[in-house]
Formats: structure tokens, C-alpha cells, sequence
């Protein structure tokens, strides 16, 4: 297991909003005996104001730290399902096209060709580390809990550069909480968009969204919605409007990172600080579900 | 039997090539058989060495069909008819492919296991048919005439020869596995017998999970089954055929709806593909014809329909129209609602694609008059939500807002994808680029390997009446070059002597049929059978799960001899389609064929009283009753037997009337072929090339010179068909040529009258006020002869669905789109910055024409779409012409549009000749005044009339390929005819007592058919019963009691009347 | 009403995008399955019948270029596989650089969005609420969820930064073309 040596792209949210998210990735990598190093310097990837408004920006900003890691050599891994579209697509498409690729690397100043693998932590949780290890690793089991996966777009969308393994109807997330003991509820707009990138400026339309999101979460019978996406989240939790809207859900429910429940699972030390720290505050829940005291 | 027959005049032929090998199996077989257990060869009988024949050896007098779907069934019956031997070879355990599994066929809502059992048991009881089930094609050597086929016969594990179909072993198997009859939407025994109707009717064991084959553990079956037919010891085998030619007919497989994992197939049990509803819908099916929900088994009410499911698909792969799905959306969404009323069914479609003959009317009147809603958007997605399980489904409005909408179930309409290249391989045929058998661009039976024909789904989506015309027109390519050898290696049916009946006290046996639920469900079957035992007469009663499948035509005979039956009555279904099948069977038992009655306690009681089960049951008594009332009185009658003239006439000399003409005069028989107008080509002459690309005016210049120089045809051209006389084999027609008019006696006739091209009165979309507006025909013909005069047009637009769909003409003309495509393509090619504006309606190019229409959207033809309400308006008054058109996909925006030619594209219409021509021939024209067919689904080239078939527009607007493929077919059909000797006629005929005849001409004046003619000089009616239908109408006028319908008796009606009121 | 019918638009968009808007066949599954489809002025599958037929300022001046959210369902779903976010994404950028941008907000955001990476070779959260909230005069929305975040300390007052950042607003100046 300790073969899993990674260089690691933190990207910015994690020692921003998602500063819980970063902490309990590192944390919970630490335990698994997965090797991390920061990436030297690196940079944002633009995300979606980068894609949306310029191109070739678009794709150099990720090809800067993509030049960086090609020094290092290893794999990079990556948190956050925004930076990792960004940087897989970008590497695919400097890959692909040459002239682009000289574009970029003009633009920077240095050979963004990199040819290792950009991975998702939830990849490398499901498909190295594995279900039957994960499930070994539970001191915990998260019992209690009833979850819904919340994918969002940038996890499965384009297929061609991401891992999941269905574009409409995923599962990795499932199968890895039924793993820590999570009840796993049906569910069908896993993959249904939250706004995030209007978050700020179209909120109207956004809270639309995300409440429609809450609504079919409570119909299928969840207590919490379990992502893999900094943007997500913060979404999720900041828009989440309880008695209003059209979509109406009736209860605040708590939106927690796929680390969090695994640092959870395996008694991780930080686990409770990371737990208070979101804006919809999952307490109630977890003493609730017996996993934590008050 | 059947396959030792052939193989002794096989060696005959052969002489010389090891026909020692052959005696040992054979001899082995005889034991303990029956007729249904003839087929399938299980050794190597018709084993030959080595084909290795010269080209001036004579040719195999048999053919191969591989696949036992409908188009193969088709096949194998035109053939036999035709005088050549028949080795029907399928992969699976039963013939009848995926019309088995349908439950109702559009657009006449027929049942589709009815219209198909009849054939299926004429297949399966043909002598000259043998079957090879389970059986898969290894390899093929040799040519044209002498192909040596390689067949790999899968164990069956039962013997065939032992097992009577009883069903015992099925009762006792330890293991239930999926069924792939019902979709797998039930399950069932691995051994067991494929489907009530099976043919062959023995069970078969799936090996797959078999306890005793896989552990050597159970054996209950082989214990329990008392013919002791289960046999573990089965061995895979390999035998060699020799034929003269192949039809493949192996369909299609449905598209994987899991690759379209928006709609959730296989993640939501309320979604489900159209092939498991149709299973959903079927009275044998899963749920019994209940439309209920997978989850819970709720009663379905909001239904909805999703199209252009892995069709019309670049992302999927699949980038055809898969051309049956509109169709069958429809006819599901009527038939589900006359199921259950409460449903509600919606379609979710992009362009909705009626396109065949009566498929338009099916549609408007699904629309207009039972409630199906039609909503045009591809939805997005089929989501389940998760309290209700409901399905959430997404789509937009015309007015633009986006909508969500739950159902409690989702069909997703699955396209028809191809499962041809594993067959192709080992034939060495080609494929096209969408994986289907390639085939000939005018001849569609065609593939590129001389000596195999393809037919059906495998060469293409397409419906059932096309792969019909298909069967039958590569049965007709496959006799073209055995016609020397035709007989060789057939076998007269041979019956017992027929038994004299005279004398005997009646003794009916009745059959009470539960038609599976059909009758069942309603009618209580086992009280009828108490109660048809205590009716005078009745020797034996008893109910049959299924009277017309094969085992239970053997059960038929035994009862017969058992019991020392001297008539039969089936209470069942309608004499229409099951009649024949009956009276073969009881003739096969060694009685007259008419010692038989029908009562039809379906579809006049249990279908119409399905409400009221014990009215029903009292009805289907009396129904009965009187049945078999009549039975008792039935008369022994004889057929008439007539000689058949080897000549043809062929009506028509366009391209489907040359093709059929050239066909017939190929296989040698002498074909008259009349054309009205000066020169040979109908409609042919102004068409240039096909969408594809093939060049007619070529094709068209073969043909005619082909036509003129044939020695067995006689052309008559500027000549018109006086009036026609005489019946199937024996018909005189009279033709006014220029060199004076002409008596011609021949024993089949082709119409292939051809269509007309709708002419625009003018001021219709600016027509006749400005030359720049024309038809596509002037276009076509302007690109093919003056591509100059084009080069300078900048702007186009073209209009469909002028004199189409409307109030007028409400039927499609099918090939507008196609020919605006082609014509905006060749535009397109002159000048490639011209803008093309096509202006449409639904845009139905269907089939492979799809490509078409994505090229002509990649090269930039615009499409606008508009509806029949709000029409184009042309305008002409300000100089140039002015199109004016909402366009519907952007909320009936209006676009203004300048072009320098209007282009529109007209119908087709029916030759105004038809309406002259149909009463001088005696056959029926559809409202539209095209000729219409005996059975739309299943016998495309057939009149009701026997020995008159139909091709090309005569029959309905298709393209050119479609026409002379259906020519090809009729040639066929009729080939069938010209092959024999005689033809025999009904016994229900009419029949005057010369010495009642009062000669007052009552009956003359009456017959529809001209079947009676007066004897002047004996002064009374004389009937012709060649030419008689058995319709009644002379016997019922007659006012002196001469004139008696045979079977039809006084004192047989009024027995029947007697046993009606008698319990009332 | 559409008067003006030609084929530059489409051109314009496949050079930028490489799509081939002319293949669409209007089956709306695009606009079915948007989840934004609401508060658009045109459907996606108008705007692709828009780029045929050249509507180029209603087109560069329509709220769906902006409000698109690049989830990129219609994309993934496509029976003619038109990228259409990309579309989106071409659009934008040609209204951008026309200045014809019909959700200035959305706009501002990004620009703000894009100007914190610039100065700090990073994302600051609290620097882009502020910047942006600066730009687009909505200063007072959002405040109760702004105290949340500060108690929950999600709102970090030092930023971090790309210690070389040269090299970042290098990138910006070779990729800038406007």
C-alpha cells in the first residue's frame, strides 16, 4: 500500500472554505500510508472563470503546474473535482495537440507535456487502495448515516476524462461509503448540476438548484449528501434555503466530505474539528447516528 | 420421410458421390416416427461429397434460408412452392424469430402470433421444408448451383422423434432461468418448450445451468418424461448440405438501451424497452396483456414513450433511422390504451415517421381519436423518483419552457441494430458501413456475393410487410438460376386415402381452444368441454392450451383415429386465418377437408365480452352448439382441379413491370408485358440517379434493352387491356394494340400500373405565376441535363409535403424527403455556397437515408420546420420570389427567406388507369385509388384474387429500389403459380340444379366475381367454379331454391339457427 | 423575425470551437435536459437554429451564453455530438469581445475571479467576495452567510501566494488577446 507515492495538487479552496476537505484528504492519505508532496509553487487552475471566458488561458494556467509536475515525475493527485477537470483537460488537449502544446508552453515558459496520470482522491481510494482494504481500515462503521452520493458534473463530465464508472448513473461514491458502513440510498440526480460557477452571481437561480437537489435528497430518504467537490459543497451548504422555494425541504441537512466520513470511519483525531467547521452544522446528525457524543 | 427422400434423389442426381453414406443414419431413424418429428435431421442425411461441380453440371435443386424469423419463413414457403427442396437452419430452438414475440402488428392490429402460427405450422408440417434448429452456418464452399454449406447442429438434448410437447419435463426441472420469449421478463424452465405455438413443438434443454449436464446431478426430467425423449448423451455435430443457392434472414438485435444510461434501463424497474412491453402487452405474456408497473405490478396510467433510442445516434454508433419505431410507438400506445382505458399514453419523438401505406392515417387517427399525446422533443432523461418510483421525465414545450413530468412507466424505443458479421464472415458476403448486409442498389435482395440473397432486418431496418416483399423476392433470385432442377428434389404430399363417410352416423369430435388466455382468461373452457359432451353427436370433447400449434394438429389426427371421428369442430378463432391450417390437418387424418367447422368464440365472444366471463361462457356454449349442429350435417365436397397456362401478363412497363416481366421470361415462362404509353421506363424515365448515388437512367437502358430483346417476351407497347376473363391459371385478356387487338390466355397477372406525380394547381406555394418555381423533378432533370442553367442559383428553397398529408392526399408519399436531400445534395455539389432552405414538415428519411440527411446538414442545407397549418407562404408579387415560413423548433419564429428557386416537392399519386383497370381485373383500390393488397402485413404482393399479384407505386409511393424489389417478389409469387401443373380451387362453391333453374338470370346479374354464365340452350344458370368465390350472394337471391353454396347448405344454416334460438 | 439568412456565424463558431453546429437535427434534447433552461432567454437548441441562421447579435447578446453553467449534460448527451457547452463557451468569448455581454455580473465575477489568480498566483475566497461585491455594487448580499463563514473560519484574512508570481501574470499577458 505504501507503493502510492503522489505529487499533490491542493488546489486553492482547500486552505480556503474547504480547508477541512484538504485537511482530512492529507489526513486521511497520511493513515493509508499514501505518499503526498506538494507540488513546488503551484498555482490555481483557473477553474471555471478561466474555461469560461478564455480558452487558452484556460488551458495554460492548469499547463503551469502540469510543467511543474513533469519535473517530479510522479502522478499528481487531486481533491478537488474542479482543478482535476482542469487539469485532465488540459493535459489532454496539450497532449493531443501539438500546437496548442507550444502554445502553452510559450505562454509559460516551460514544457507542460506531462505524461503521468492526474488522478482523483476517490479513484485512488476505490480503484488502489480498494473497497475491501477501506473496509478493513473501519474501526467505526457509519451506521446511522443515510447517505446520498452527490457527484456533480466535474467527477463525471466529459466521460473521456473522467474515471467514474458511468457518466449518468456513477457509483464509485456508493460503493465507497457502503465500505465505512454507510446506508447508500437510491438516488437519481447524483449527477445533476448545482450551479456552482453562478453561485455568487446568479444566486436566483442557483438556490433553484440546490433546492431541488435537497428536495429529491429528503424524498429518497437521506440525512446527508456526501460529495467529493469543494465547489459542491460550499454550494450546497451556502444556498441551502430550508422552508422556501418552490422546492421545499423541510430540514437543514448536512453536506460532508467523502474524507470526512473515512477520517470518521477510522477514528482520525482531526475528525471532529472538520465536522464543526461546516456551515450546515452536521453535529446534530452524527450524535444522532451515535458516531459522535455531544 | 422427409429427409430420407431427397437424399436418394440427391444421389440420383449425384450419381456416383458416396450415396452409401447416407443409407445407415437414415435407416436408423424410422422407429417410432411421427410427423412432427420429421425435421430436423439429426444425422447426416442430406450429406453430399464435395461440391466440386463443373459449370456445365446441373445446379442443386435446393435452397438454404438461414434464419427462421417471418422473412425466412416467407421464403421457405414461396420456394417449396416453386418446386425446390428447403433447409430452413436456425440458431435457436423454434422458428419464428421476433414476429413471434410481437403482440399486435401495425397498422391493422392484428394479432401477430395469429396471422404467423398458420405458417409457422404450414412450415413446420411441409414435407419439402427441413429444419435445422439450434443449428449454426460454419462455412460455405463451391458457387452459384453447387454451394456444399457447413452447418454446426447444437445438442437439443430431447429427441425430436420421442417428444410430444407435453410439458411434463418442464413441470419437474430444479432450475428456472430467464425467458428469453418474454424479454426475460419472466422466468422459465430450462427445459422446456420455447412458446405454446413452437414449431418444432418439442422441448429443447438450455445447457447453460442444467444440474445433470453441468454436475451429473437431478435427472428428473429424463425420469419423468414419458416418451423417454430426454437424451443427456446429445452431442454437437456437423453436417454438410449441398444447395443451389442461400437466403439469409438471421433479423436484428435490439439496441442495448443500457448505452443510452440516461433513460436508466436496467438501473429503474419502470423502465423498460419496447420489446419487453410489447411482451407486457401480449396475452401470453409476463402479465398476461396487463399494463402494470415492474415495480409493484400497479396498473399503468401515465405511459410515455421515448424514440430514437440508440437510432438516428452518432454518440450511440448507430446513425440510421431504425424505421419501425414511430410505428410501433403508436400502435403500443393504441393498443395499451384499448387494454386498459385509464392510460395515457405520450410519445416523445423528433420527427415522426408514418411513411407506409395507411401508416400516416394509423397516426393522426392515434392523435385525433384515441387520445395518444404526441409532444415533439427528444426527452432528456428518465429518472426514477425514489418514494413513488415514478419516472421523471424531461423535455421542453413548443412555447419553450422546460418541463418535468413524472410517469409511472417509460418504454425507450430501441432501434434495430445489426448482428450480421459473424454470418457474413463465413458466406463471404460484404457488409456497409453500418454493419448490415451490403446489398444491390436496385435489387435490395442482392448482397455481393452471387447465389446468396438476403432479406429482412438483416440487410436494414425495416418492418414486417417489407421483409416480406424481401422473402419473397429472394426466393424468386434464388430460383433464377435452379429453374432446371426445379422438382428434383421435392416430394408430392402424399394423403391417406380419403375415407367414405356416407352412410355413417355423424361422430363430431369438438376442440375447445383456450387460445392461452385469449379465450381462457374469459370463457370457462372446461365447462364448454362438459357441455359439449352432452350435445348429440359429439363423440369426443376436449380443450387444447393452443388448437393450432403443431402438436396439437397431431393430437387432432390421433383423435380422429382413436375415436372414429367422421367430423370436427374447432371452437377457436377466426376461420379467416386458422381455417386451412384445420381442414389440412383433418385431411391428413384421412377425411374429406370439409367434414370440418369452425366456431369462433375470440374474437365474437371472448375479446368482445371479456367484461361478462360467465355470459361469455354461455355464449361460447351456444357458439358451439351450433357448431356443431352444423358438423353433423357436413358433406364430404370435392376441389376442382385446373390446368395451369405457363404464360404470364404483366401490366405495366416501368421499371417494376420490365423486372417482374424479365424475372418471369428468365425462369422460361412466356411473359406478355403491356404498357400503355409509347415507350418502356414509367416514372423511372425522370428519375437520374437514387439518394445513394446509383445511376437509374443506366439501370433503366439494361432493362429495356434486356426487355426488348428477350425471346419469351411479348411487348406490347401504346397498348391498353380490354377487359380480362378467367381465374388463377387460366386467364384471358384481351389488349387493343395499335396493330389491332390481340387474345392472350396466361395463368398469372402483375399489375405494376405505377403511380402518378401530384401536379400543383396553380397559385399552390406560387406554382405556374413565376418559372422559378418548379417541382423536383424539373430539378432533378435541370441537374441531370442543364447543370449550366443551375450554376448561377444562389438561394433555394424547397417545400415539402405538397399534395401529401393534407386533406386531400392524407397518406405520405414516402420518398419527398429522400428526393429533396438528393436534390439539395446535388445543388450542394454545383455550388457549394448556394444556401438550401428545405422547408419540412417531419423530415422521414428513414432508414440508411439518415446519412443522407446528415450530409446535406453538414454541407449546409438548412432545414425549417413547419406545420400543416401554418404553411410557407410564396410570394411573387414584389419580383423575386418571397418565401415566408414560421419555423417551429424556434417557437414559430418567422424566417423571410429570398430565393432565386422555389423547389417543391411533390407526391405521388395513384394512376389515374387504376380506377379503370381494378373492376376489369376484379381487385380492390384503397380510398387513395391504390391497389389494395389481400393482407397488408403478410401478403404485400398478393391480391385477394388468386393469381394476380401487385408491384411498385401501384401498391403505394416507394422508392425505386423498394419497386423493384417488390417487382422481383410478385415475379416470385406468381412463379409459384406458373411451377405447377394445376392449380386447385375451393369446394365452397355455389352450385345450380339444372333441373330447378328457372333461367330468370337472378344469379347472373348478382355474382361480383362473373362466375355464372347462362346456358342458353338448356335455359339455365351454369356456375363456374373456377371462378366462384363461395361468397352466397347467388345462392341467397335465387328465388327458386336452385342455386345451393356448398357447405352452406339450407339445412345446415337452419340447424345452426335452431341450435342458437333453441337455447335461448 | 428573421430577415437575414447566411452562414457566417456558423463559420465564426466552428473556427473558434470546432463544432458543428450545422448538425444539429433539433431534437431539443439539449434544452430538455438543461438545468439552467428556466432563466434563459434561448433555448440551447434555439441557439444553435440561431447560429445557422447568422443571428449573431442576438446570439452575442442573449443571457444563455452566461447563465450556461458548462455542466455539459447537453454535451454528453447529444445525438449528433455537438460539444454545446463549448459552443456556449465560443459564444461567450465572441460576446465578451464584442462587449455585448448580457449578465455583466456573471462576467464581473469571473473577471474578478481571474484578477485575484493574476495579482496571487491563487485563489482567495475572501479577496474575490470582496473584489467582486466591489464591481458589482452588491456589497450587502449575502452578509448573514458571510458572518457564518468568518465564525466557522472559512474566511482567511492572510492570503496565500504563488511565490512566483511572475510567472502566472506572464501567462496572463501571452494569453490575453482582447
Amino acid at each position: 500500500m505504501s507503493e502510492l507515492r503522489f505529487t499533490y495538487y491542493p488546489g486553492c479552496s482547500q486552505s480556503g472554505s474547504a480547508e477541512e476537505y484538504g485537511d482530512s484528504s492529507e489526513a486521511v492519505c497520511q493513515a493509508l500510508g499514501i505518499e503526498l508532496t506538494e507540488l513546488p509553487d503551484w498555482s490555481c487552475c483557473g477553474a471555471s472563470s478561466a474555461h469560461m471566458t478564455n480558452d487558452v488561458l484556460s488551458v495554460a494556467l492548469p499547463g503551469r503546474d502540469l510543467a511543474a509536475a513533469k519535473r517530479l515525475g510522479q502522478d499528481v493527485l487531486v481533491v478537488c473535482a474542479a482543478c482535476y477537470s482542469r487539469m485532465k483537460i488540459s493535459q489532454e488537449r496539450i497532449l493531443a495537440d501539438e500546437e496548442l502544446a507550444r502554445e502553452v508552453e510559450a505562454a509559460i515558459g516551460a514544457d507542460p507535456r506531462f505524461a503521468g496520470k492526474v488522478r482523483h482522491l476517490l479513484d485512488v481510494m476505490v480503484n488502489d487502495i480498494g473497497l475491501a482494504t477501506l473496509k478493513e481500515e473501519v474501526l467505526l462503521p457509519l451506521e446511522g448515516l443515510k447517505a446520498v452520493p452527490y457527484y456533480g458534473c466535474l467527477l463525471v463530465r466529459p466521460p473521456e476524462v473522467c474515471f467514474c464508472d458511468s457518466v449518468e448513473n456513477p457509483t464509485d461514491l456508493d460503493r465507497f461509503m457502503e465500505a465505512l458502513g454507510v446506508e447508500v440510498m437510491p438516488w437519481s440526480f447524483k449527477t445533476d448540476c448545482c450551479g456552482g460557477s453562478l453561485s455568487l452571481s446568479r444566486t436566483d437561480v442557483v438556490e433553484k438548484l440546490v433546492n431541488k437537489l435537497f428536495t429529491r435528497a429528503e424524498e429518497a430518504g437521506a440525512n446527508c449528501i456526501v460529495a467529493a467537490c469543494p465547489m459542491c459543497v460550499a454550494n450546497l451548504e451556502m444556498r441551502q434555503r430550508p422552508g422556501k422555494l418552490s422546492f421545499k425541504i423541510n430540514h437543514p441537512m448536512p453536506v460532508l466530505y467523502f474524507t470526512e466520513l473515512l477520517a470518521l470511519a477510522m477514528t482520525l483525531p482531526g475528525a471532529r474539528k472538520w465536522l464543526e467547521s461546516h456551515i450546515i452544522d452536521p453535529m446534530p446528525l452524527m450524535v444522532q447516528a451515535k458516531l459522535m457524543s455531544v | 420421410m422427409a429427409e430420407k427422400e431427397p437424399a436418394k434423389k440427391a444421389a440420383k442426381k449425384t450419381a456416383g458421390k458416396k450415396p452409401a453414406a447416407k443409407k445407415k443414419p437414415a435407416a436408423k431413424k424410422t422407429a417410432g416416427k411421427k410427423p412432427t418429428a420429421k425435421k430436423q435431421a439429426k444425422k447426416p442425411v442430406a450429406k453430399k461429397a464435395a461440391p466440386a461441380a463443373g459449370p456445365g453440371e446441373q445446379p442443386v435443386g435446393a435452397v438454404m434460408v438461414v434464419g427462421g424469423g417471418i422473412g425466412g419463413v416467407q421464403a421457405s414457403l414461396d420456394l417449396v412452392e416453386m418446386g425446390y427442396r428447403v433447409y430452413l437452419v436456425d440458431s435457436s430452438p423454434s422458428i419464428g424469430g421476433v414476429m413471434g414475440q410481437l403482440d399486435k402488428t401495425f397498422p391493422t392490429n392484428d394479432c401477430s402470433m395469429c396471422i404467423l402460427s398458420p405458417k409457422l405450422v404450414e412450415v413446420g408440417s411441409n414435407k419439402n421444408i427441413e429444419l435445422y434448429m439450434l443449428t449454426d452456418v460454419v462455412g460455405l464452399q463451391g458457387e452459384p448451383g453447387h454451394f456444399e454449406v457447413t452447418l454446426r447442429v447444437r445438442p437439443r438434448y430431447v429427441d425430436l422423434e420421442k417428444c410430444t410437447g407435453c410439458g411434463i419435463c418442464s413441470e419437474h426441472c430444479r432450475v428456472k432461468v430467464k425467458d428469453p420469449y418474454n424479454a426475460d421478463l419472466s422466468r422459465t424452465p430450462l427445459i422446456r418448450v420455447p412458446f405454446p405455438q413452437a414449431v418444432p413443438g418439442a422441448a429443447f434443454i438450455d445447457p447453460t445451468k442444467c444440474l445433470y449436464l453441468l454436475r451429473g446431478k437431478c435427472g428428473d426430467c429424463a425420469e419423468e418424461c414419458p416418451a423417454g425423449a430426454v437424451d443427456y448423451e446429445d452431442k454437437e455435430r456437423t453436417e454438410k448440405v449441398e444447395v443451389g443457392s442461400i437466403i439469409v434472414s438471421t433479423g436484428y438485435k435490439p439496441f442495448d438501451a443500457k448505452k443510452r444510461a440516461e433513460y436508466g434501463y436496467g438501473v429503474y424497474d419502470n423502465v423498460v424497452t419496447s420489446l419487453e412491453f410489447e411482451r407486457i402487452l401480449a396475452a401470453n405474456g409476463p402479465t398476461s396483456g396487463h399494463v402494470v408497473r415492474r415495480s409493484d405490478g400497479e396498473p399503468v396510467k401515465k405511459l410515455a414513450f421515448i424514440q430514437c433510442v440508440g437510432s438516428r445516434d452518432s454518440t450511440a454508433g448507430n446513425t440510421y433511422c431504425s424505421s419501425v419505431c414511430c410505428m410501433y410507438a403508436t400502435k403500443q400506445s393504441v393498443i395499451a390504451k384499448e387494454h386498459a382505458r385509464e392510460v395515457q399514453p405520450t410519445i416523445f419523438f423528433i420527427d415522426m415517421r408514418t411513411y407506409g401505406k395507411g401508416f400516416e392515417e394509423y397516426y393522426q387517427n392515434a392523435k385525433n381519436e384515441k387520445g395518444v399525446r404526441y409532444v415533439r422533443c427528444l426527452a432528456s432523461y428518465a429518472k426514477e423518483l425514489q418514494p413513488t418510483r415514478n419516472i421523471l421525465v424531461g423535455y421542453t414545450d413548443p412555447d419553450g419552457s422546460t418541463v418535468e413530468e413524472e410517469f409511472d412507466m417509460v418504454v425507450l424505443c430501441v432501434g434495430i441494430t445489426p448482428d450480421a458479421a459473424g454470418l457474413a464472415g463465413v458466406l463471404g458476403v460484404g457488409l456497409n458501413d453500418h454493419g448490415f448486409i451490403a446489398s444491390d442498389d436496385f435489387l435490395s435482395v442482392k448482397s455481393s456475393r452471387e447465389g446468396v440473397y438476403v432479406c429482412g432486418a438483416l440487410e436494414g431496418p425495416k418492418d414486417i410487410p417489407d421483409s416480406v416483399i424481401q422473402a419473397s423476392a429472394s426466393a424468386g433470385l434464388a430460383s433464377s438460376r435452379l429453374g432446371v432442377c426445379r422438382c428434383e428434389l421435392t416430394e408430392h404430399v402424399e394423403y391417406p386415402p380419403e375415407k367414405d363417410v356416407s352412410g355413417e352416423e355423424p361422430r363430431v369430435g369438438a376442440v375447445i381452444c383456450r387460445c392461452g388466455t385469449n379465450i381462457g382468461g374469459v370463457v370457462d373452457v372446461p365447462a364448454v368441454v362438459d357441455y359439449a359432451k352432452t350435445l348429440p353427436n359429439v363423440a369426443f370433447a376436449d380443450e387444447r392450451l393452443y388448437a393450432c400449434s403443431q402438436d396439437a394438429q397431431e393430437w387432432i389426427r390421433e383423435i380422429i383415429r382413436e375415436h372414429d371421428l367422421n367430423r370436427v369442430m374447432v371452437a377457436s378463432c377466426t376461420p379467416r386465418t386458422h381455417q386451412p391450417l384445420f381442414r389440412e390437418t383433418v385431411r391428413s387424418a384421412g377425411l374429406n377437408k370439409y367434414l370440418f367447422e369452425m366456431a369462433n368464440i375470440r374474437e365474437h365472444c371472448s375479446w368482445v365480452h371479456m367484461d361478462i366471463p360467465d355470459d361469455a361462457t354461455e355464449k361460447a356454449k351456444m357458439l358451439c352448439k351450433m357448431g356443431i349442429e352444423k358438423a353433423a350435417l357436413l358433406e364430404p365436397l370435392e376441389e376442382g382441379v385446373s390446368q395451369v397456362i405457363h404464360n404470364a401478363m404483366v401490366i405495366g412497363g416501368g421499371g417494376a413491370g420490365m423486372v417482374a416481366a424479365l424475372q418471369l421470361a428468365d425462369a422460361g415462362f412466356k411473359t406478355y408485358l403491356v404498357e400503355r404509353e409509347p415507350e418502356l421506363g414509367g416514372q423511372m424515365r425522370h428519375i437520374y440517379a437514387t439518394v445513394e448515388g446509383a445511376d437509374v437512367q443506366a439501370y433503366l437502358g439494361e432493362l429495356e434493352s434486356r426487355v426488348k430483346g428477350h425471346p419469351d417476351i411479348d411487348l406490347m407497347l401504346s397498348s391498353d387491356i380490354e377487359d380480362v376473363d378467367g381465374y388463377i391459371g387460366k386467364f384471358h385478356t384481351r389488349v387493343r394494340t395499335p396493330k389491332g387487338p390481340r387474345e392472350l390466355d396466361h395463368g398469372v397477372v402483375i399489375v405494376a400500373t405505377g403511380g402518378a406525380e401530384y401536379v400543383p394547381p396553380p397559385g399552390e406555394y406560387g406554382r405556374g405565376s413565376d418559372e422559378r418555381v418548379i417541382t423536383q423533378v424539373e430539378l432533378e432533370k435541370l441537374l441531370a441535363e442543364d447543370p449550366g442553367s443551375l450554376e448561377d442559383v444562389r438561394d433555394v428553397v424547397m417545400i415539402q409535403c405538397v399534395g401529401s398529408r393534407n386533406d386531400e392526399h392524407p397518406y405520405c408519399s414516402k420518398i419527398c424527403c429522400g428526393v429533396a436531400i438528393k436534390n439539395a445534395l446535388a445543388i450542394k455539389e454545383l455550388n457549394p455556397g448556394a444556401a438550401v432552405n428545405v422547408c419540412y414538415r417531419d423530415l422521414r428519411t428513414y432508414g440508411f437515408k439518415e446519412d443522407y440527411y446528415l450530409k446535406a446538414r453538414d454541407l449546409g442545407v438548412n432545414f425549417i420546420r413547419f406545420e400543416k397549418e401554418d404553411p410557407p407562404r410564396v410570394d411573387i408579387s414584389f419580383g423575386d420570389p418571397r418565401v415566408r415560413v414560421a419555423d417551429q423548433n424556434i417557437r414559430g419564429e418567422e424566417v423571410v427567406l429570398n430565393p432565386d428557386l422555389v423547389v417543391l416537392s411533390t407526391g405521388v399519386i395513384s394512376n389515374p388507369g387504376a380506377r379503370e383497370l381494378g373492376p376489369k381485373l376484379k381487385v380492390p383500390l384503397t380510398s387513395d385509388g391504390f391497389f389494395l393488397e389481400a393482407h397488408v402485413k403478410l401478403r404485400p404482393v398478393d391480391f385477394a384474387t388468386d393469381g394476380i399479384f401487385l408491384a411498385g407505386l401501384a401498391h403505394y409511393p416507394k422508392t425505386i429500389t423498394e419497386s423493384l424489389t417488390q417487382a422481383a417478389a410478385a415475379a416470385a409469387r406468381a412463379e409459384s403459380i406458373l411451377a405447377k401443373e394445376n392449380v386447385v380451387t375451393e369446394g365452397v362453391v355455389a352450385r345450380v340444379d339444372p333441373n330447378v333453374c328457372s333461367g330468370c338470370k337472378a344469379c347472373i346479374e348478382l355474382c361480383s366475381y362473373e362466375a355464372i354464365e347462362f346456358d342458353a340452350a338448356k335455359g339455365v344458370a351454369v356456375v363456374n367454379r373456377s371462378l366462384c368465390k363461395g361468397c352466397g350472394a347467388c345462392a341467397a337471391a335465387c328465388p327458386s331454391g336452385a342455386n345451393r353454396l356448398l357447405g352452406f347448405k339450407p339445412g345446415q344454416i337452419i340447424a345452426q339457427i335452431k341450435a342458437a334460438c333453441g337455447s335461448l | 423575425m428573421i430577415h437575414t439568412v447566411n452562414r457566417l456565424m456558423e463559420t465564426k463558431v466552428e473556427e473558434r470551437t470546432g463544432e458543428r453546429v450545422r448538425h444539429c437535427y433539433q431534437c431539443k434534447k439539449c434544452s430538455a435536459g438543461c438545468p439552467v433552461a428556466f432563466a434563459m432567454d434561448l433555448l440551447p437548441h434555439e441557439i444553435m437554429k440561431m447560429v445557422q441562421y447568422g443571428q449573431e447579435e442576438r446570439l452575442l447578446k442573449c443571457s444563455t451564453v452566461w447563465l450556461c453553467a458548462s455542466c455539459e449534460t447537453c454535451s454528453t448527451r447529444c445525438p449528433n455530438e455537438i460539444d454545446i457547452a463549448r459552443v456556449m463557451d465560443g459564444l461567450r468569448g465572441m460576446s465578451l469581445e464584442e462587449g455585448l455581454v448580457a449578465e455583466p455580473e456573471i462576467a464581473m465575477f469571473h473577471r474578478s475571479f481571474l484578477n485575484g489568480i493574476k495579482l496571487a498566483g491563487r485563489t482567495n475566497e475572501s479577496v474575490l467576495i470582496g473584489q467582486y461585491k466591489a464591481l458589482s455594487g452588491r456589497l450587502f448580499d449575502d452578509l448573514g452567510l458571510g458572518a457564518v463563514m468568518f465564525i466557522k473560519g472559512k474566511v482567511k484574512v492572510i492570503p496565500r501566494v504563488v511565490k512566483d508570481r511572475k510567472s502566472v501574470r506572464r501567462i496572463f499577458k501571452e494569453t490575453d488577446k482582447g
